[in-house]
């Protein structure tokens, strides 16, 4: 076109010419409607919940502006705050992006450029028709074993939709996940041991803790701190119960290289113990109530099996080496006399070992609860009130008494369920342990060992992850960067753009809870109520739910009616909800229609005067030939023939000290500190790292990074400082916290920092914020259970000099 | 007002609004630049060739148009910008174009701002029918449009000078600066530019005539 050729033009020519219209429609509309804007809710209180709790979104001209805790949660967490902060944040995914090189070139296309390139808008149209197309090219390589926090809810269990999707629509030819990266060994040994998967089970109940219990023990947990949350709906009653504890002035003993919250909390004697050598430490306490006949051999005449076969071993007969308490002291740095005061003190008081699972998730992980029983075993309390082991009393405040509570089922992803995990299914034609996700890229068709089978890695060219974070809680990210770019296709469907996003080819905008209705418990052992999680606010930008993006799939699959079963959001809470009041017939309760309750929002339920005196495994105490274990002999195996007949070089057939691939102290030990990954306290893993939380936490606008003040002073580090923390598997930046609250040699760096490489995609990228699993191992726990060992790993750290790279990970709307 | 909408009539600024408008909320694509090459697209801009402000915007989009042969590459980089830089994919530095982000201290969307604009879209009787915020920049350049249509009473005019002033210069140059440091390519700086000096002019035509 000339502008000299129409200089004649004028305005009024072209507004009154016969094209204008069309041209202003096409290239100048109205964003504009004569029709006012209808929020889901205009103004007011809008009861919902989360893992961080249930609370109330008070909503202002549809707008949600401030949030406050439900009347019913006795310990509200300040982390709701960040809650609000997560949804309006601007790293909220807006629209369906593609990566620019996959969009352009296809499947596989410069893979080295994910977590780098640059991404293009398209619409939900062509982004399902992509996603449709790679999931039909990729069947049967497709690994939708997604792991993960997935958001609260029985309805928008993204997980399950997206594995029920592809039952029905690809005959289920996908790879699926066991496990998960929370209890991956304990969850494996335990069955072998207590014919449970123990871990997430209901415990001897706080009521009779409180009541029973002269000695608690803590070791390598910290439930004042990770009782914030739970995987239903948190209700922290767990915190009322540690208060009524502390008031009788019972003894609390914390075993942790930290001097954790519950420490503080309970005024305890902290035993700072050296990292990874917790077995070390109970096989010294073994040996001396062994050595001083102090142990219960009536208890394991009766109850148990193996041990004459566990002795041996310990008194040192079979391999020349006694597990004295002198013995462990060397490996674990507790003096020999304080671990024979402890064996007396457990022996002479009803003790209870509660234990968290840290000490699982290690190289030989499977060794420190197996060794953890055999000690309460020896004791002799367990099924005693107040007595044996726990290993579950830090985590969604297991122990508290539960309610006589209907349970809601949830939508189902077409695989045989596993009991006592509502996450854990056995839907997909192959599976692999969760952590072992890099590997399986690396080595497909490699074989592997697995609990007793021989199993191969199936072949993967597609990842469609949902509900979870890879990039933060899989160890060794730069391992993990490399593998990940032997896939062709990646899609991730998200709220916001976490690490696992940046590295997509395909990103999938979801709701958050808040834009959506669902139903869930609240209180994942105390099932105190059933909450209504009414919708707060309407989809913002393109987000769809979870529900709606897979029953399109589903549809584009040919299989919309399988998937939905004609159902709509609503059916199926009301359904869920039918389900509920049916058991509430059996038990004898009357239940609310639907309506009423979910016009109400919530519907409590009182615990059970039996279920306040709940003892776990008294039933087997009492009588173990009726109430026998579901293991192999019905008794406790502290010798395991199943385990023996695996034969595995590292997982024996029972408990045993084991060296980790590396350790404080041990002779491979090529850097002098251990970095301890534990759990964040004003985090759920990596949820809300990218909320303005951060804030309250972040030092140098750089994750903490906790440093005993002896190690800091031997390096120049001062508080405050950026410090690189570095191994041969990585680097990362962190702002340096100086404390005596962490014993010498070892530094904490809390897991689910979001890693934020400098240059995006690298393999061994410096990070700029400080994500622990760039120095991590990526090994399994062993042969048997295929954990993850997020604790193992040794660091050193330096002030860091040179330019200080930016933090870019989190996502800030001025380019400051 | 009559003498100024003699020389600029409230419809064509609503337009010019609108079409500025239009690139904030979607990409160009190869169909629109063929659009443009259409009768109705030459017309169209022609038209807006007689406001001088846009020349700079219509020279980089003249460019694009008469590069047909590139045209699917050369949107996919504007796309890329696009993505960057308003959208934030993958990045922490963005220019997000809401009104929120840059008025508010902490910088979330959804704040004060939002407020403001829904309850002028709540007084006109008129909804937002995008899936954006009522403060993206887009939706209220389109509420301006519809100000300047109604201003036939000074104190509508008084309105929209306020709106100009308060609810759009107070931030647009600071995001117009972000833009430019973040772009690869210079159409979104240039169009940032364009919609800028646009406004100002019209707010000084705007007070002559409230206020002579």
């Amino acid at each position: 076109m000339s502008g000299s050729s129409r200089k004649h033009f004028t305005r009024r020519d072209f507004l009154q010419s016969s094209t204008a219209l069309g041209a202003i429609g096409m290239f100048a509309p109205t964003m504009l409607t004569s029709a006012p804007a209808i929020a889901a809710v205009e103004n007011g209180e809008i009861l919902t919940g989360s893992h961080w709790g249930a609370f109330r979104a008070i909503v202002k001209d549809g707008k949600w502006i401030d949030v406050k805790p439900w009347e019913g949660d006795p310990h509200p967490t300040r982390m709701i705050k960040g809650v609000m902060d997560s949804v309006y944040s601007p790293s909220r995914i807006k629209y369906p992006m593609v990566r620019r090189a996959f969009l352009e070139k296809g499947p596989g296309a410069s893979t080295e450029g994910r977590g780098n390139e640059d991404f293009v808008r398209v619409s939900w149209d062509k982004a399902l028709e992509l996603v449709v197309a790679e999931l039909k090219r990729n069947k049967g390589k497709i690994f939708a074993g997604s792991y993960g926090w997935k958001s609260s809810g029985k309805l928008h269990n993204c997980q399950s939709l997206l594995r029920r999707a592809l039952n029905v629509g690809l005959d289920g030819a996908f790879v699926n996940s066991s496990g998960d990266y929370s209890t991956g060994a304990s969850q494996i040994i335990m069955p072998h041991v207590m014919g449970t998967l123990e871990v997430y089970e209901q415990q001897t109940v706080w009521p009779v803790v409180v009541e029973s219990t002269d000695v608690l023990v803590v070791w390598g947990a910290d439930p004042v701190k990770t009782n914030q949350i739970g995987w239903t709906v948190a209700d922290h009653d767990g915190y009322a119960y540690m208060k009524q504890f502390k008031e009788t002035g019972k003894k609390v003993i914390c075993i942790d290289p930290i001097k954790t919250e519950t420490a503080k909390f309970f005024d305890a004697e902290w035993v700072p113990i050296r990292p990874h050598t917790d077995v070390a430490m109970m096989l010294g306490i073994a040996h001396t109530l062994y050595s001083e006949g102090l142990h219960d051999q009536d208890f394991l005449d009766e109850y148990t099996f193996g041990f004459d076969k566990f002795l041996p071993y310990l008194t040192g007969e079979k391999d020349g080496t006694p597990k004295t308490a002198e013995w462990a002291a060397e490996i674990c740095e507790v003096p020999a006399d304080q671990i024979k005061a402890l064996a007396k003190l457990f022996k002479d008081n009803r003790t209870m070992l509660s234990s968290g699972w840290s000490i699982q998730r290690q190289h030989h992980g499977e060794q420190s609860h197996w060794m953890l029983v055999t000690l309460a075993s020896m004791l002799g309390q367990i099924g005693l009130p107040g007595g044996g082991f726990g290993l579950s009393y830090h985590y969604a405040n297991g122990g508290t008494p539960s309610a006589n509570s209907p349970v809601l089922p949830g939508i189902t992803d077409g695989g045989k369920a596993v009991e006592g995990a509502a996450w854990l299914t056995q839907a997909g034609a192959a599976s692999i342990p969760v952590s072992r996700i890099v590997e399986m890229l690396e080595k497909p068709g490699g074989e592997f060992d697995f609990n007793g089978k021989k199993e191969k890695f199936p072949e993967v060219s597609m990842v469609y992850w949902t509900g979870g974070n890879p990039f933060s809680h899989q160890q060794d990210r730069n391992a993990m960067v490399k593998a990940w770019q032997k896939l062709d296709t990646v899609v991730v469907q998200d709220f916001q753009w976490t690490a696992t996003a940046r590295f997509a080819d395909i990103v999938l905008p979801a709701t958050t809870s808040y834009e959506r209705n669902d139903l869930e418990h609240i209180g994942d052992y105390s099932l105190k109520a059933i909450l209504a999680m009414k919708q707060v606010i309407k989809p913002m930008y393109e987000a769809r739910d979870d529900f709606d993006i897979f029953t399109e799939i589903s549809d584009r699959l040919g299989k919309k009616e399988a998937f939905t079963e004609g159902k709509t959001e609503m059916d199926w809470l009301r359904g869920f909800y039918g389900e509920a009041e049916k058991q509430a017939k059996a038990k004898n309760l009357t239940l609310p229609d639907f309506d009423n309750f979910w016009s109400k929002g919530v519907l409590e339920f009182e615990a059970t005067e039996e279920a306040k005196q709940f003892v776990r495994y008294a039933d087997f105490r009492e009588d173990p030939l009726l109430e026998p274990l579901g293991t192999p002999s019905g008794k406790i195996e502290i010798y395991s023939k199943n385990i023996e007949k695996m034969g595995y070089d590292d997982c024996g057939p029972h408990p045993m000290w084991m060296e980790p691939i590396e350790r404080l102290g041990g002779k491979s030990a090529k850097y002098p500190l251990h970095l301890d990954s534990a759990h964040p306290k004003d985090r759920l893993h990596s949820q809300l790292c990218g909320t303005n939380i951060r804030e309250m936490y972040t030092v140098a606008g750089r994750e903490p990074c906790l440093i005993n003040a002896k190690d800091a002073a031997a390096r120049g580090i001062v508080d405050g400082d950026v410090v690189r923390i570095f191994n041969d598997r990585g680097q990362v930046l962190a702002g340096a916290v100086i404390s005596e609250d962490i014993r010498p040699s070892v530094i904490r760096l809390d897991e689910g920092a979001w890693y934020d490489p400098v240059e995006g995609g690298k393999p061994g990228s410096l990070d700029a914020y400080g994500d622990p699993n760039c120095l991590t191992v990526g090994i399994g726990t062993s042969k048997l259970a295929q954990g993850n060992c997020g604790h193992t790993g040794l660091v050193d750290v330096e002030k860091f000099k040179g330019q200080i790279p930016e933090v870019n990970v989190f996502m800030e709307p001025k380019s400051a | 007002m009559d003498k100024l909408f003699q020389e600029k009539p409230r419809l064509e600024v609503s337009v010019f609004l609108r079409w500025l408008a239009n690139f904030y909320m979607q990409e160009i694509t190869p169909e629109i630049l063929a659009a443009y090459q259409s009768k109705e697209g030459q017309d169209f801009l022609a038209y807006l060739e007689t406001e001088e402000s846009l020349h700079p915007v219509l020279e980089d989009l003249k460019d694009l148009i008469s590069d047909h042969q590139n045209w699917t590459s050369l949107t996919l980089d504007l796309a890329g910008d696009y993505s960057r830089v308003f959208l934030g994919a993958g990045r922490r530095h963005f220019a997000p174009p809401y009104a929120s982000a840059y008025l508010s201290d902490t910088g979330l969307l959804y704040q004060k701002a939002t407020s403001e604009m829904q309850s002028i879209l709540r007084d006109l009787n008129i909804g937002n029918k995008s899936n954006e915020a009522e403060d993206h920049l887009s939706i209220q350049l389109n509420i301006l449009a519809e100000l300047i249509n109604r201003s036939e009473e000074s104190e509508s005019t008084r309105h929209a000078i306020n709106f100009v002033d308060q609810h759009l210069l107070a931030w647009l140059p600071e995001f117009h600066s972000d833009c430019q440091k973040l772009q690869k390519h210079k159409f979104y700086g240039s169009l940032t530019g364009c919609l800028i000096a646009f406004l100002k002019d019209l707010s000084l035509k705007l007070k002559h005539l409230a206020f002579h």
